[in-house]
């Protein structure tokens, strides 16, 4: 078994779908491989479709060019991917798509071995208090707000919030996030008056929905924006620090410069405001080989942090 | 001189170049020294085309950059799972594989009847022992089933598709919508979905470090040996020192960390009789060696001495079983802060939290290398009243850390 396997191809994938419509025009095959390919694939990839020394899989009659194959092209499942599929089975979270019966089922359809198997990769650094994803309630929110999402519905949700108040509203749920490390469900929304006009957007997370109602309205045309903000660090070359904070922060989008001379590096990162919290003790974690620029609200906060833990030293050591 | 074009044979090629330009993008040309200047314009230009989305250039001085820009929060699909869409192939390869897929359907039958059809009923002329070897290839691939009859190996084409099946089982495709962006493996999944033609619209990712798509088909000739309780040879380069090394070693388990986006392969080295571990990302190539006939005694090793790992690091080279000590005393505020005490017990991997008064808690753990912690310790600054430990370098680290970090801001002063 191969991940990394020519039937898996991107021109294998655009080819079967210009064979699926058994006639095809020059302009069709050009517009398929346009959709489908990656920037230069038109260079060579039709010429192959089309040519006299191409692969010979289309006929040039008529002005046109027909498939050579008796019937519609159809892939079956390679042992690569039903093994996967046998894999994720064994996952908690399939639970949310699929009843015990219906996975049972499914992996005797499949009748082959797991790609692999939960215990032989330990997230050690997961945080223990996720949620609990074989709870019937909890499955029961996921799968109507997972309906919501795809009807483009709104749903009334009832949820314990941060200060430990209960809240329900009717929300249009735009995005289901999970975070490995939480071991978490969030719903991303937006949340909308009676009258059915936009409030706000938020994040709630989903082990916190105490109720879920469905209705029948739709809503087509929304927007949703999370705004960003940007934070600049100075990273120093000291104890391998470029390479792990490039690492640890590869999930943001960034932009980097390296000054060979004093062998600093200077970033820039966008995050979302909501996790500003988390990400100022992430730069802590860095200890002095990271050095907050801007913006001066967060440095401070850091300062702040820092002159609070020096002053608790110095009693330590008085 | 080769022609250039899109697709590769060797994976591990560009698994480096793609993974520099996403983590780090401030490398130029000059920095991947060992490669020739083509080399380096041919494994950018695909990258580009791959990744054209997320592509940026930027000027350093006069030097050019390249870099992959991707904000994992906001997207559906990995981008990086195009690079395992740009495998090489011959004409011959495309041609057998449609013919094959077609003329299969329904039909099953032996190799020369194969070889005659294609000629009879799709105009190309093959070599029998080309189509054999196709026939092969796509057997073990899962694609074909042999039936051997008598003395006859027949053919036929496998009959289990993903649309069969999502249409049986409402929910399936939802969750493979789901797992195709789950590590390790979830390329697979974006290949169902690629039968299926639809992609995922629905599930996003935090905390996601979607480089690791890079390392799994490594990981997957790891979990193979694994599996098959094999010793291994893993040819592995040192990102930090460029350093090529080998490590012939005992596969145990994988340590994934969804903090630091760093990815282990936990080992037992039959030589110096230690458990280590050896960085994803460092692994090249993989050669299966003999069977590990005390596989299942060095499992209970690492069994035994998980509960004493902070990360992966099983300390320098000690007396067997020795541990270091963590002792941390923290201020927290039970009626504003019980977030803390929260946070000390889900991220404290197993470490022991007692009040020692009201609004002072302690926290203590031992550990085989107490260094590895010093990073989660530093995020509770602000708070910790008393800290002490029997490694002596991190005690150092931990007294100077602050001061240099209070130097930097400017002190009380600023």
């Amino acid at each position: 078994m191969k991940i990394f396997s020519e039937i898996y191809n991107t021109y294998f994938e655009i080819t079967e779908k210009i064979l699926k419509r058994k006639i095809v025009t020059k302009a069709d095959i050009m517009e398929i491989i346009r959709q489908n390919g990656f920037s230069e694939t038109m260079l060579f990839l039709e010429p192959k479709l089309t040519g006299d020394d191409g692969y010979g899989l289309l006929i040039h009659e008529n002005g046109a060019y027909r498939s050579i194959l008796k019937k519609e092209p159809h892939t079956p499942l390679t042992t690569l991917e039903k093994s996967w599929l046998c894999a994720v089975l064994n996952d908690r979270k399939s639970g949310l798509f699929l009843d015990t019966a219906q996975k049972e089922q499914l992996m005797e359809i499949l009748g082959i071995q797991p790609l692999f198997s939960q215990n032989m990769i330990c997230f050690f650094d997961m945080f223990t208090d996720g949620d609990n994803f074989e709870d019937p309630q909890y499955i029961d929110h996921f799968r109507k707000i997972l309906t919501a999402k795809q009807n483009h519905s709104l749903i009334n949700i009832s949820f314990q919030s941060m200060k430990g108040g209960r809240i329900t509203h009717y929300f249009l749920p735009v995005r289901i996030e999970f975070s490995a490390k939480n071991n978490r469900f969030r719903i991303h929304v937006i949340k909308y008056k009676k009258n059915m006009t936009p409030l706000d957007s938020g994040i709630i997370n989903l082990s916190n929905v105490t109720e879920t109602v469905p209705t029948n309205v739709t809503i087509e045309d929304f927007a949703y924006n999370m705004s960003k903000k940007e934070v600049t660090v100075e990273v120093i070359e000291e104890r391998n620090s470029i390479n792990r904070f490039m690492m640890e922060f590869a999930e943001l989008e960034r932009t980097s410069e390296f000054d060979e001379d004093s062998g600093r590096c200077t970033v820039k990162m966008k995050y979302s405001g909501r996790d500003e919290a988390e990400i100022l003790i992430r730069l802590l974690s860095f200890g002095p080989t990271v050095k907050v620029l801007e913006p001066p609200e967060l440095r401070q906060k850091l300062k702040e942090r820092i002159d609070t833990q020096s002053a608790l030293f110095r009693n330590l050591h008085a | 001189m080769s022609v250039y074009s899109e697709l590769i044979k060797d994976f591990g090629k560009v698994r480096d170049y793609v993974r520099d330009f996403y983590i780090f993008g401030f490398r130029t040309r000059e920095d991947f020294d060992g490669k020739s200047k083509r080399t380096y314009d041919n494994e950018k230009r695909r990258i580009e085309s791959w990744l054209s989305d997320h592509i940026h250039t930027s000027l350093n001085g006069h030097k050019k950059t390249v870099s992959v820009k991707i904000d994992s929060s906001h997207i559906f699909k990995n981008p990086l799972y195009q690079c395992y869409k740009s495998k090489s192939y011959t004409d011959n390869d495309i041609r057998l594989h449609f013919i094959l897929m077609d003329m299969l359907d329904g039909n099953m039958l032996t190799v020369s009847e194969i070889t005659d059809r294609i000629a009879s009923d799709y105009g190309m002329i093959f070599d029998i022992q080309i189509v054999r070897i196709k026939l092969r290839e796509y057997a073990d691939e899962g694609l074909i089933i042999q039936k051997k009859i008598g003395k006859t190996m027949f053919y036929a084409k496998s009959e289990l598709y993903a649309d069969t099946l999502t249409e049986k089982f409402s929910g399936l495709a939802d969750m493979i919508k789901y797992f195709s962006e789950e590590t390790p493996f979830g390329a697979v999944g974006s290949f169902i979905l690629d039968k299926l033609n639809t992609s995922n619209d629905v599930f996003t990712r935090k905390h996601a470090y979607m480089v690791h798509t890079l390392d799994d088909e490594i990981l997957l000739q790891v979990i193979d040996a694994m599996r098959r309780k094999k010793i291994v040879t893993l040819s592995c380069i040192s990102t930090k020192k460029r350093s090529a090394f080998n490590v012939t070693a005992v596969p145990l388990k994988i340590h994934s960390s969804l903090q630091t986006g760093r990815n282990y392969i936990i080992v037992y080295q039959p030589t110096s009789e230690r458990l280590s571990s050896v960085r994803l990302d460092f692994v090249k190539k993989l050669k299966i060696m003999d069977d590990c006939a005390d596989y299942d005694k060095y499992y209970g090793f690492y069994e035994k001495n998980k509960a004493a790992l902070w990360g992966t690091s099983f300390g320098f080279q000690r007396e067997f079983g020795q541990t270091e000590h963590i002792h941390m005393e923290l201020l927290i505020n039970e009626e504003t802060e019980n977030f803390i005490l929260m946070r000390l017990e889900r991220e404290g991997r197993g470490g022991v939290v007692t009040k020692i008064s009201d609004g002072k808690y302690a926290y203590d753990i031992d550990l085989f290398d107490a260094n590895e912690a010093l990073p989660w310790i530093r995020t509770f600054w602000g708070r910790i009243a008393a800290f002490e430990t029997t490694n002596p370098f991190m005690q150092q680290k931990f007294d100077t850390d602050i001061q240099r970090l209070s130097e930097m801001y400017g002190g009380d002063a600023e």
